[in-house]
């Protein structure tokens, strides 16, 4: 066997390339209920090398924080969901770990569980956020016509390209962590936190993150604490790395959301009043709880004025395992449901979608959300491409005809073209638990070299070049003399999480302003020179600002045509259309955003998961259909020319494709479609067993 | 049973469980970490690997099925013309991925650049599709695939130089 | 499942003598589905490796049947000539997997499945194939219905090779294909439908239509009573031939709303047929 230090490892692209090194490996033990009272844990005999670890053997704290919740390391007393990790079994053989893993009994005095949300209990009512503006009641029964709406988004994996894991070496008194995350620092305070050491005593080192739709932010944390105490207690590297089929099963899905609406319109089709309920159901201990319903409520209104809102956004606590963040951290639900609202109200109102909207949308000063609009939402800018390149209007009438002509009008038009508006937030920091001050680091080097530190570094390959390219114009370098350091929490500053394109929004800017700070210095000061440059907050006394205030654009159109037999809607087109200021490399662009209407579109028609009867099975993966890119419709993109400062566009598929879809498809049912992803695993399915 | 065959342009003699996927064989007896070993069931396509020629999910071949074959994982392809054909066209194209998948997919473009018949676009994205990928951008992996067929130098798959 | 010894003749005579000894043998081709659909446990097998039978992976052509060995690839049958009327074959064959598993899955592993009928079955069976079985009394030809027992079910004989299957190559004026049930969308089983028809003189003069998973359906009965109409068909012989063949699926024990999604197939296809057909 090979033999090195963890310290000595680098650079570990892939979990599951981390070397064999005299590693041990970390197999977890399970709660094989949903709900209930410890009562036992038996390990069978474990020969010598092999040994278990139970909450009791934590050295540190036994839960950690994430997010606004505590989460046990391991559970102890009580669990709360199953497959909650109550003990784990570390030793040199993986089949002779996951063989008395297998082999140990947990026995629980099972409880009663629960796993809806729609109708809350208030115990289990974890998170709420609640406004209120103008007079929702008065104006409701006033208005000339009322729509009411309930609109739906089920559960789905994020399908990472490797299943999640985590491994620990110790260098000396340092431990080294190997984790794939969008939070680095957040891994090691968490590691840190369980072992009872110092946070300087931790690094994580960042993995590979490949494609993780924000499914990364705090499980991974959970994982690394895994590791960390297996190597610490067995003095050896530790791997741990789930199956494919236990990711599925046990780590974070899209929370469950539901989205109601009571909307009032005016005779002309304004927008008078809208009475909207979310609720999100965020499974055992709830992180992120806080997060989300703040950001779902903040979204409900979605880019159109409404003088009289109320919104009470709730997050409820099940015994499925801990939902988590999906793209847009709560917004993605919330954001189909109000455009497939304004196309409900486009209907109440006899108008078309595209004049309900610009009717309605917010214009500058709009003071829907609180604080006035300082730029209107740009319908205009961005519609007027969007369907001129789709041809919406002309095929929306064509359709529409085909709709109220059909000689049977007991079976479906067939034909629909659907369209979406919609805003991605500023990157701003995530409410709780942030990096106080995202910083990043350039250092320049006596040969000439450029060094870029930042703890989101790992990612995009586009990021880094625009990152190497604006560094390299700055200080008259070629791109490559620019590199980006590999993301250490003991060699890296920190820069917050890799979210709400954090990456382009926040850190290009601080990279380019370090590097002119470099350029200031650079014939003054003796190499090698190091600046660092961070994001002030915003300070307490600068007048609030409207959460759409510098948020970035974007519209879009699917457009489908349904099977006539079993009514598939195969897509015949996307067209999107994004305003996201100046766009630093627009092929690069272009490319992550037809990739994500891609990946958008299929998490619409396919990946269906029901957990409503409880937490998923392995059954339930081998049903989880997964798009291919074979099956991606053809999809044009283009920008809306921009001198703003740089804003992020990784959310606006995800936001927008989805309403554009469902408002195609309800035109080619004649029927409201509100719930996603279409295909439904407990609804009308025969019992086949 | 003593597994014996050809990988990557050398023999190899190995005992193994009948039933032993080739997938795990490849990565854990003889460090070839290419391939990943994940779903298990021919559904992600990240194991694949050229057995006899032909481009197959190696988690679904058992031990007893690799005796007398030649295999080439990614490890052997990346000494052919073929790959660097596939590799720069990914690159010029622009079809930038994540490092999960990136074997995998270049195995799949070389299949196609090494297939008797030029396949259609449809062709191409069906066999790019044996691999699950979220990371690239389907007009672009269509792209660098079509780049790739004009400029293959073609060839063979033997044993790898 | 674990595996006790692997045999691997390098001829029939010696696979179908293995199997005279080894009655329990498991025949492994491709193996694509044996993997996938047992698990670790169970008691030992010991496994018939047909890999090495160049007879079973040959493929013949004559002026009236193409000939293909059981262990012939999926991706092998597609990539072959146009020409041949072998569409209904194709369709379904893309259903099968992905490409690199179409590189290792077989026909005769797809037809010889016994728990339930995979993609191919109800292609093979609208094209009339027919295949031959050999077992230690003998070979056989026998039609591909055969292969379904009384109630519908998949009846592949026990200690039995599959070695080949012959496909008429005389083309069809009209054929469908389409999956009828997914498990990815919440079927237990993945089912599929197949129809196909021949014209003479504006009228059908052959017609099936076909749908299988766990069980299969047919109404021989309602195929004949449409044979020898005149096209374009009558809305009323395309309604009742819905009805009738949703009343046989139900009757063959698919669940209700594939036995519907059956019927409205069946009409579709019928109703395409009066438009001229594919």
């Amino acid at each position: 066997m090979r033999t090195a230090r963890a310290s000595d490892l680098s650079m570990v692209g892939r979990l599951s390339d981390f070397p064999l090194l005299d590693a041990v490996y970390v197999g977890t033990v399970r709660s094989p209920v949903s709900r209930g009272a410890i009562r036992s844990i038996s390990v069978p005999h474990l020969p010598r090398g092999y040994r278990s670890v139970t909450a009791d053997d934590i050295p540190g704290s036994a839960r950690i924080d994430s997010i606004g919740a505590s989460v046990p390391v391991l559970a102890s007393g009580r669990v709360a969901y199953r497959g909650e990790p109550v003990a784990l079994i570390v030793g040199p053989d993986r089949l002779r770990v996951a063989e008395a893993v297998s082999m140990t009994a947990v026995r629980v005095d099972e409880e009663p569980a629960s796993f809806g949300y729609e109708a809350c209990e208030s115990r289990r009512l974890v998170a709420a956020y609640s406004t209120d503006s103008g007079s929702v009641d008065a104006a409701l029964a006033k208005a000339a016509r009322v729509v009411d709406g309930e609109y739906r988004m089920g559960p789905q994996d994020h399908y990472y390209p490797e299943p999640q894991g985590a491994a620990a070496g110790f260098d000396y008194d340092k431990l080294i962590v190997f984790s794939s995350t969008q939070w680095p620092f957040q891994a090691r305070d968490a590691v840190a936190q369980a072992l009872g050491v110092r946070k300087d005593e931790v690094v994580v080192r960042t993995t590979s993150l490949g494609s993780h739709l924000d499914g990364k932010l705090w499980y991974p944390s959970l994982l690394a604490c895994h590791a960390a105490i297996a190597a610490r207690l067995s003095g050896k590297n530790a791997l741990l790395l789930l199956s494919r089929t236990d990711d599925f099963m046990y780590t974070t899905k899209r929370a469950p959301t539901l989205v109601s609406y009571r909307a009032g319109l005016d005779e002309a089709g304004k927008l008078v009043a809208m009475d909207a309920s979310v609720m999100i159901n965020v499974g055992a201990y709830a992180p992120f709880g806080a997060e989300l319903v703040e950001r779902a409520a903040k979204a409900v209104a979605g880019a159109y004025a409404c003088p009289s809102l109320r919104v009470a956004a709730r997050a409820v606590s099940t015994d499925l395992p801990p939902m988590g963040a999906f793209m847009g951290l709560g917004t993605g639900p919330v954001a189909f449901a109000v455009e497939r609202l304004a196309e409900d109200l486009a209907d109440a109102a006899g108008m078309d979608p595209y004049e309900w909207r610009a009717m309605n949308v917010a214009r500058r000063g709009d003071q829907t959300l609180g604080p006035p609009l300082r730029k209107g939402a740009p319908l205009d800018a961005v519609c007027d491409r969007l369907l001129a390149i789709s041809d919406y209007p002309r095929k929306r009438s064509s359709f529409e005809l085909i709709r109220k002509r059909r000689p049977d009008p007991s079976s479906p038009p067939g034909y629909g073209i659907g369209l979406a508006f919609g805003p991605q937030r500023p990157a701003t920091a995530l409410s709780c638990r942030d990096a106080q001050a995202p910083s990043v680091e350039v250092t320049l080097s006596k040969d000439s070299t450029l060094t870029i530190r930042s703890s989101v570094a790992s990612g995009s390959g586009a990021v880094t070049r625009i990152w190497k390219r604006i560094a390299a114009t700055s200080l008259g370098l070629s791109p490559e003399a620019v590199e980006v350091a590999t993301p250490s929490t003991d060699e890296v500053p920190d820069s917050g999480p890799n979210v709400f394109s954090r990456r382009i929004g926040v850190v290009t800017r601080l990279i380019g302003s370090a590097c002119d700070g470099l350029a200031s210095k650079r014939f003054r000061e003796a190499l090698p020179i190091t600046v660092r440059k961070s994001q002030r907050a915003r300070s307490a006394k600068a007048a609030p600002e409207s959460p759409l205030d510098d948020a970035s654009w974007g519209a879009a159109v699917v457009e489908l045509e349904l099977d006539p037999v079993d009514a598939a809607p195969p897509v015949r087109g996307i067209w999107l259309v994004a305003k996201a200021g100046r766009i630093l490399s627009r092929e690069d662009a272009a490319a992550a955003l037809e990739r994500d209407a891609a990946v958008a579109l299929g998490l619409c028609v396919a990946e269906c998961l029901d957990l409503s009867d409880g937490p998923a099975d392995p059954g339930d993966l081998r049903r989880y259909g997964l798009w291919r890119i074979k099956d991606a419709p053809p999809i044009q993109v283009e920008f809306v020319d921009d001198d703003a400062e740089p804003k992020g566009i990784g959310e606006l598929a995800y936001s927008l494709v989805p309403a554009a879809f469902a408002n195609a498809l309800s035109q080619a049912l004649d029927s409201p479609w509100n719930a996603l992803p279409t295909c439904r695993r407990s609804e009308g399915v025969d019992d086949d067993s | 049973m003593i597994v014996e065959f050809i990988l990557n342009g050398e023999d190899v003699s190995l005992k193994a469980d009948p039933l032993e996927r080739l997938s795990d064989l490849l990565r854990e007896r003889f460090d070839l970490t290419s391939l990943m070993s994940d779903c298990r069931e021919g559904v992600c396509g990240k194991c694949v690997v050229f057995l006899d020629g032909l481009l197959v999910n190696s988690c679904m071949v058992p031990a007893f099925k690799a005796r007398g074959t030649e295999v080439v994982t990614y490890e052997g392809f990346k000494s052919t013309e073929s790959f660097a054909t596939v590799e720069r066209s990914f690159r010029e194209a622009g079809a930038e991925l994540c490092g999960f998948c990136d074997s995998a997919l270049f195995m799949a473009a070389g299949s196609l650049i090494e297939a008797t018949v030029r396949p259609s676009e449809e062709e191409i994205m069906e066999v790019l599709s044996s691999v699950y990928c979220r990371c690239v951008t389907p007009s672009r992996a269509l792209g660098a695939v079509k780049a790739a067929l004009e400029s293959s130098l073609g060839g063979k798959y033997g044993r790898a130089r | 499942m674990r595996v006790d010894d692997v045999s691997a003749p390098q001829t029939i005579a010696e696979a179908v003598a293995v199997l005279k000894r080894q009655p329990g043998a498991l025949p492994w081709a491709g193996g694509t589905l044996i993997l996938t659909s047992r698990g670790s446990d169970g008691a030992p097998v010991s496994v018939l490796d047909l890999g090495r039978i160049p007879e079973l992976r040959a493929v013949s052509r004559s002026d009236r049947y193409l000939e293909l060995g059981a262990c012939v690839r999926l991706a092998t049958i597609q990539a072959l000539p146009g020409s041949l009327a072998l569409q209904p074959l194709r369709d379904a064959i893309g259903l099968v997997g992905t490409a690199t598993v179409r590189n290792l899955a077989t026909l005769g592993g797809n037809v010889a499945s016994r728990d339930s009928f995979m993609t191919c079955f109800p292609s093979l069976a609208c094209m009339d194939a027919t295949v031959e079985l050999r077992d230690a009394s003998g070979s056989r030809w026998t039609g591909i219905h055969s292969l379904v027992d009384g109630s519908g079910r998949p009846a592949f004989p026990a200690a039995t090779l599959l070695t080949r299957i012959r496909i008429p190559t005389a083309p069809w004026d009209a054929f469908a294909l389409h999956r009828l049930g997914e498990p990815t969308k919440g079927d237990a089983f993945a089912s599929t439908f197949a129809a196909a028809a021949r014209f003479e003189k504006e009228t059908i003069s052959e017609l099936r239509l076909i749908a299988s998973g766990r069980t299969l359906a047919r109404d021989r009965a309602l195929e004949l009573s449409l044979i020898g109409k005149r096209l374009p068909l009558t809305v009323k012989d395309v309604e009742e031939a819905q009805e009738a063949a949703r009343e046989q699926a139900i009757e063959a024990g698919f669940p209700a709303r594939l036995a519907e999604r059956f019927g409205a197939y069946v009409m579709s296809f019928l109703a395409n047929v009066q438009e001229g057909g594919r």
